[in-house]
């Protein structure tokens, strides 16, 4: 048992430990040298030198060290605060918390006045918008050319141009810089191919649940509706708990029209396909 | 499986029957109960029994602090109904993977800690696999001499039907 009155290094002090200090905090020998000691504040990736520790040759990072973790673990070895079983005796008598229901995660993003989302399941990479290099002789309206990303060329298509929505920012496509720069393009990668889309403005991976789903409205174009697989509707719920309240949501009043991956990528495949037996400008 | 300690000595217990692992909770006493009863819980408005392990197996009570826990297991009774039940361990931090068949069994068994089994030896020194089945059929076949225990135990009409 450690003497009574060593004092606890100030790193570890958290508001529980505050209150528990005076009390009767039961500690052995152990945990005074490792937290004392501190070695990874010593010798380890936290000291203001280089780090000396040999254990770091295999770990590479202290917390990935047994020490490190052990010590961490210790932390619990002390008295509860008072009223701690009180309030846990109280909160045990009510039901589970229910754990998170399936949901799925979806890109969404803007095309024109559209807001349209994509599963992430076949998002590969998001980058910023790159010279398109059209194709003598192939390009035409959707597919635009290839694309450099990352050292790989590949297909760059207009998802606009197969869903049959016009393309632009809201207001003027020809307008002012700010609109140019939400402008991104999507790579996606469906196991066999990946096709770069370019989109007017992303908001971001959503996560929706079954509840938010709704029926397809009956004013969408038969085309278009065999490209989606369902619209969605994500209203304050659906925000993280930062979000709400604070942040305007983009599409706001609008629903979101999942795609169907698949039948996406179908459609284009064929389209490059297709394009081999077209007359040139065809 | 979840590891624990009583005292010195490591345990482990596979995940499987764990339904809970919860704080310290302040206890309901149960009159006239065996010594290594700590007392009843209601938790998530079941009565369940909790039964301190250390005081079980080595006499001494688990100490009262952050690292000692409550885990909540499944219990199937005789009767095949299914209850729950608490076992105060210390030092419940750690889940970890293991091979079953690391563990050997010891040459002799102790009559009356019979769900103390095989023996392995891991990264930090030897660990004893704990079972819980043994334990809940142990508790049985113990004289309880409180009825209000007995009754805990057997008791139906207090069942939530776990899965």
């Amino acid at each position: 048992m450690g003497s009574g009155t060593t004092r606890m290094p100030r790193r570890l002090i958290g508001r529980d430990t505050k209150r528990a200090v005076g009390q009767d905090t039961i500690r052995d020998s152990t945990v005074i040298a490792e937290t004392e000691g501190h070695c990874w504040n010593t010798i380890g990736v936290f000291s203001t030198g280089a780090p000396t520790c040999p254990k770091l040759a295999e770990a590479v990072h202290c917390q990935n060290c047994e020490v490190y973790s052990s010590a961490g673990r210790k932390l619990f070895d002390r008295a509860a605060p008072r009223g701690y079983a009180d309030e846990w005796s109280q909160a045990l008598r009510a039901d589970k918390p229910r754990e998170h229901v399936e949901s799925i995660s979806v890109l969404v993003f803007r095309i024109g006045t559209e807001w349209l989302g994509l599963p992430t399941t076949a998002l590969n990479q998001v980058s910023d918008l790159r010279k398109i290099h059209s194709l003598p002789h192939r390009s035409d309206a959707v597919l635009l050319g290839v694309v450099n990303i990352r050292g790989r060329i590949q297909v760059c298509c207009s998802l606009a141009a197969l869903l049959g929505i016009a393309q632009g920012g809201v207001g003027d496509p020809d307008g002012p810089a700010g609109i140019l720069a939400y402008r991104r393009m999507i790579v996606t990668a469906d196991g066999r191919d990946r096709w770069v889309l370019p989109v007017d403005e992303i908001d971001g991976v959503r996560r929706f649940r079954q509840r938010h789903v709704r029926e397809l409205p009956v004013t969408v174009a038969r085309d278009r509706a065999h490209f989606t697989r369902f619209v969605v509707e994500l209203d304050e719920s659906a925000l993280q708990h930062s979000e709400r309240g604070r942040v305007a949501l983009p599409f706001a009043g609008r629903q979101i029209g999942c795609l169907d991956a698949e039948r996406v990528f179908e459609a284009l495949r064929e389209h490059l396909d297709r394009g081999d037996a077209l007359p040139a400008g065809g | 499986m979840l590891s624990f300690h009583l005292g010195e000595r490591a345990y482990a217990m596979p995940c499987l029957q764990i339904l809970e692992i919860v704080p310290l909770a302040r206890l309901e006493p149960v009159p006239g109960a065996p010594e290594y009863v700590a007392g009843q819980l209601d938790y998530r408005g079941q009565i369940v029994p909790v039964i301190d392990l250390r005081r079980m197996v080595a006499g001494e009570r688990c100490r009262a602090v952050l690292s000692t826990r409550i885990v909540i297991v499944k219990r199937t009774a005789p009767d095949a109904a299914i209850s729950a039940i608490g076992l105060v361990a210390e030092r419940v931090t750690e889940t970890f993977n293991m091979d079953p068949g690391e563990f050997h069994r010891p040459g002799v068994d102790v009559e009356h800690l019979r769900f103390l089994g095989g023996i392995a030896l891991g990264p930090r020194g030897s660990i004893q696999m704990f079972d819980v089945a043994k334990l809940c059929e142990s508790l049985h076949s113990r004289s309880l001499t409180s009825p209000e225990l007995r009754g805990l135990l057997a008791d139906r009409s207090l069942d939530r039907g776990w899965e």
